[in-house]
């Protein structure tokens, strides 16, 4: 039996079931404009507001029919569309076969993107895709696709901006009916079965859209046309080149600042995703001049969500999102790439801050996922946790009873817990009111006060019975890991854990990072080909987007600080000598997210250049940061020229766009508020220049570089010039020296490590605005 | 800043915040919305200073500086020259930057009685450096300089620094940061009037 709690989500997202998506590309009502009425005139479907519970059953008839089935999904790798290998729908693949077949039967292609972790594709699974009578309509008078979203980037993103143009809301799952061309002409995301007040039911829905494919397939396929190019004008359009400077990142970020939410901190005022970038660059502009807006922004966001039910509070990390703006109710799935930008977050609001809380959530964010979310063996972070423990629950995994808190606690424990994380009869999880999310609702001081036991046994009590519930929950079916092993989120997680060594002074996080850089390396590149998208069972699978090679570029660059060893370096510089070579837009600059000579189905024809983070950083915004580097590093204009142009490609489209324009906001900050630029000339193993090194990691200073040159096996021929001739004058040295740069002065050279410290804190940070403020 | 004792030579043009009806107004704010767009502005000692003034409209100081043959020479003995000084390194990436610029500023005024001298601080011995003007076709004066005498007496807290003196030994300008042939020339120009 299945029974659903369909309404706890959505409190606040009234009646839009399904995964939430953190940004829509475009904005419907613009397309929806300019296509005038009539693009699904006898298919539009009246707003749903229901909000009622399903229980459907799972017939017996319905199982042995899956047994029997097989579908063209049965070899696939990816967990989301192995799960529908043995659905009774005939599912396809996203592949020239499926496309020929829609062609040669002249039927319209459902599609259907989702994801392994999203609750709402499971339940459409159970209720629509797995019942006979749907599945015989489908295969019927459709060829069925279907694409796992995190395998295909590329895929969802063009689809979702389609589809978010005629239904108005986008996530997953996406359901989308496309013509044999691949053109959307009508869909929306979840659907329910059957009909219910007066919205129709996936069933209703296929057989109209298959009558009115049969009926009115001219007037279906000229709207289906008029969209896409629609689409195709307006993405064009959305994309306005400019020049770069200061007052532009100053816009952006006080856009951003009016988004942020002053009483729960983050953006905006319903459902509430982590912005990582948002907090990275809050981070820099208050590192720069002190604004003490940005600061609030960071502290007010990290602490509510430290302290809310979107983090695990009794076994780290984050999850995906909250359903409310106070950060209570989760949707439970643990991403990797969130908790590898907001393990980022929190060790450089601890360097900013020096605040404990921080360090200690960076620490359980990174215990959960040495515990979780890596292979440990041969290294690799999977790509993330389930939020059920079965297709049957909804978060009970990580939620609680009174009475489940008394049977793990000892009593005293218990009357600590109850009130530190506002555990009652009834529960935040509203189907299922006796369950509880765990956030931090009172202090040890006041607990202490109310029980009138001291401050210090009740903060013991909590550490025990955080354990205690840990332990209890142990007992509980563990939600499914996906062991997929993504490029670009291995990048940005390789990039937080070689941060993490160096702030925290973690040795194991290098070693851990390097082991996972290295595998990824091995297995999943090759010259020529660039980073695959993915890693999974021994294989290199997907070719691999621009997102994967920019984010591998950076934490080769991220390694080559660390370890100075020059073959990360050269790995960083092949992956955007390749993103260049493909993925360049020669005519307006910036890069594509794709190959565009790629063979490209459906949608893929429409070429997308995307500046914003969705939700992970915008590769756009990340290819500059890594160009500019690599221009130092390697000292090469080129690359620096390539950055200018993709910064100056989006310039004049990011500026209403909020904290979702940050990465590349903060790509324009480093590109024109140059950081410290540290080249330290010294023999390896000499310990001076250890800790001359060391002294530059360990400064904060965002986005700060250090390279390390050892001079005794060196050849000069392609090292910087400046490079070259601070190696030269080594030997009349004699010693490990620190050339520190800013911007386009540098200091002069040092070998003491505390003016290294302090140069690379403060040598070039422009104090005007700080001054000002300061005296005024 | 803390951790950073360094003085300076050149100090921001107009100093608006230390003119009381203009701090905190909307004028100051533009103005130094303005200069933190293009130049480099340190905090040193409590003060605002970037490039212009401290050792504007004074002597240029005096200092012994060694010719790459060996011998010494104080920049004295060059008066009645339009001098542009620049301190530069051969491990500093904008310092090699803007020696193309000097080397065609040099180049295009040295027959009207202006010279640039190149300061070498911190760049190995002087074969090495005759080696690296051979390079960067440096066909101009270059010296060196020791890195502590400098900071002491021209207060150089960044490279490269140059300062522009005129026929009487006045330092008359002051460059902070890599400059262009282009930006250089006015000045020169309106000193060789």
């Amino acid at each position: 039996m299945l029974s659903r709690s369909w309404n706890k989500r959505h409190r606040v997202v009234e009646g839009t079931e399904g995964c939430s998506r953190r940004w829509l590309s475009l904005k419907g009502w613009v397309v929806v404009a300019l296509l005038g009425v009539g693009l699904v005139i006898g298919l539009r479907i009246p707003n749903w507001t229901g909000k009622d519970s399903i229980i459907l059953g799972l017939g017996e008839g319905v199982q042995a029919a899956f047994a029997k089935s097989g579908n063209r999904l049965a070899g696939a790798a990816s967990p989301y569309l192995r799960e529908a290998a043995m659905q009774p729908v005939h599912w396809a693949p996203w592949d020239e076969e499926a496309f020929r077949r829609a062609r040669r039967e002249s039927k319209p292609i459902l599609l259907d993107i989702g994801a392994v972790w999203c609750h709402w594709c499971h339940v459409m699974d159970v209720e629509s895709y797995e019942n006979e009578e749907i599945a015989r309509l489908i295969n019927q008078h459709f060829v069925a696709i279907k694409v796992d979203k995190d395998e295909r980037p590329d895929i969802d993103h063009r689809y979702q901006v389609a589809v978010g143009a005629i239904s108005g809301s986008g996530g997953w799952p996406l359901t989308a009916f496309l013509t044999p061309e691949g053109q959307v002409f009508f869909g929306g995301t979840y659907f329910p079965p059957d009909d219910r007040f007066g919205r129709p039911g996936f069933k209703t829905i296929l057989q109209r859209v298959a009558e009115f494919y049969k009926t009115r397939r001219s007037s279906v396929l000229a709207s289906a046309e008029q969209l896409s190019s629609a689409l195709r004008r307006l993405e064009a359009d959305s994309i306005r080149k400019g020049s770069i400077s200061e007052t532009l990142v100053q816009e952006i970020s006080t856009n951003m600042a009016q988004g942020f939410d002053p009483v729960n901190g983050g953006f905006g005022t319903g459902v509430k995703f982590p912005a990582g970038s948002a907090i990275e660059l809050a981070l820099a502009r208050y590192f720069m001049d002190q604004d003490p807006k940005m600061l609030e922004i960071v502290t007010k966001t990290l602490d509510a969500m430290a302290h809310g039910g979107v983090y695990d509070q009794i076994g780290g990390g984050f999850f995906r999102y909250s359903t409310d703006p106070q950060w209570r109710v989760p949707h439970f799935e643990k991403m990797n790439y969130d908790n590898a930008e907001l393990l980022m977050n929190y060790l450089h609001a601890y360097q900013a801050t020096g605040k404990v809380l921080y360090r200690d959530i960076a620490l359980e964010i990174m215990a959960y996922l040495d515990g979780v979310l890596t292979d440990q063996v041969k290294g690799g972070f999977y790509a993330h946790q389930d939020a059920d423990m079965t297709r049957e629950d909804d978060g009970d995994y990580y939620t609680w009873t009174v009475q489940e808190i008394h049977t793990a606690l000892t009593q005293e424990e218990a009357e600590v817990i109850l009130r530190y994380y506002d555990v009652q009869p009834r529960g935040e999880m509203k189907e299922n009111p006796s369950r509880n999310v765990l956030f931090v609702a009172a202090v040890p001081e006041g607990i202490a006060k109310e029980l009138k036991i001291p401050v210090e046994r009740v903060r013991f009590l909590i550490h025990e019975g955080k354990k205690h519930l840990l332990q209890a929950r142990m007992q509980r079916k563990t939600p499914l890991v996906d062991q997929t092993i993504y490029s670009d989120r291995n990048g940005m997680l390789i990039s937080a854990y070689l941060e993490a060594s160096q702030v925290l002074g973690k040795d194991q996080a290098k070693a851990f990072a390097l082991k996972t850089l290295d595998l990824l390396l091995r297995e999943a590149f090759a010259e020529g080909t660039g980073m695959y998208h993915a890693y999974f069972e021994g294989k290199a699978r997907l070719p691999g987007f621009l997102n994967d090679q920019v984010q591998m570029a950076k934490a080769s660059l991220d390694a080559f600080e660390i370890t100075g060893e020059q073959r990360y370096l050269k790995i960083a510089k092949n992956l955007m000598d390749f993103s260049l070579t493909k993925f360049w837009d020669p005519k307006d600059g910036g890069f594509f997210d794709r190959d565009p000579e790629d063979s490209a189905l459906g949608a893929l024809e429409r070429p997308l250049k995307g500046f914003r983070d969705s939700p992970t950083p915008s590769p756009n915004g990340v290819a500059a940061i890594v160009l500019d580097r690599l221009a130092y590093l390697t000292n090469n204009d080129q690359y620096e020229q390539r950055a200018l142009q993709t910064l100056q490609a989006f310039a004049n489209s990011s500026k209403g766009y909020g904290h979702g324009a940050a990465t590349f906001a903060l790509a324009v900050h480093y590109h024109v508020n140059r950081s410290a630029q540290v080249v330290i000339i010294g023999k390896r193993g000499d310990p001076k220049t250890l800790v001359l090194w060391k002294s530059a990691l360990t400064t904060y200073r965002p986005g700060k570089m250090v390279a390390v040159y050892d001079p005794t096996n060196l050849k000069l021929e392609g090292l910087p010039p400046a490079v070259a001739g601070a190696v030269k004058v080594f030997g009349v040295q004699g010693g490990a020296m620190a050339y520190v740069c800013a911007g386009s002065t540098c200091a002069p050279p040092t070998a003491d490590p505390d003016e290294v410290s302090g140069l690379v804190k403060s040598y070039g940070v422009r104090q005007s605005l700080k001054e000002l403020r300061g005296k005024g | 800043m803390a951790g950073q004792r360094i003085g300076s030579g050149c100090r921001v043009g107009i100093d608006a915040h230390q003119i009381p009806a203009f701090r905190g107004s909307e004028m100051a704010m533009r103005l130094l919305k303005l200069f933190t767009s293009w130049t480099l502005i340190m905090m040193v000692n409590g003060t605002l200073v970037a490039s212009a003034t401290t050792l504007n409209a004074k002597p240029v100081p005096e200092m012994l500086f060694e010719r790459l043959d060996g011998s010494s020479l104080a920049l004295s003995a060059l008066q009645g020259t339009v001098l542009l000084i620049n301190f530069w390194g051969t491990w500093c990436a904008p310092c090699l930057k803007e020696i193309p610029e000097l080397v065609h500023l040099s180049r295009q005024y040295k027959t009207r009685g202006f010279e640039v001298v190149g300061i070498a601080v911190n760049s190995g011995p002087p074969e090495d450096i005759r080696a690296f003007m051979r390079d960067h076709q440096m066909d101009y004066r270059v010296l060196i300089g020791e890195m502590s005498p400098i900071k002491r007496h021209f207060r150089v807290v960044g490279f490269p620094t140059s300062f522009l003196v005129d026929r009487h030994g006045i330092i008359r300008h002051c460059y902070f940061g890599p400059q262009t042939e282009e930006r250089l020339k006015n000045d020169v120009e309106s000193l060789l009037e």
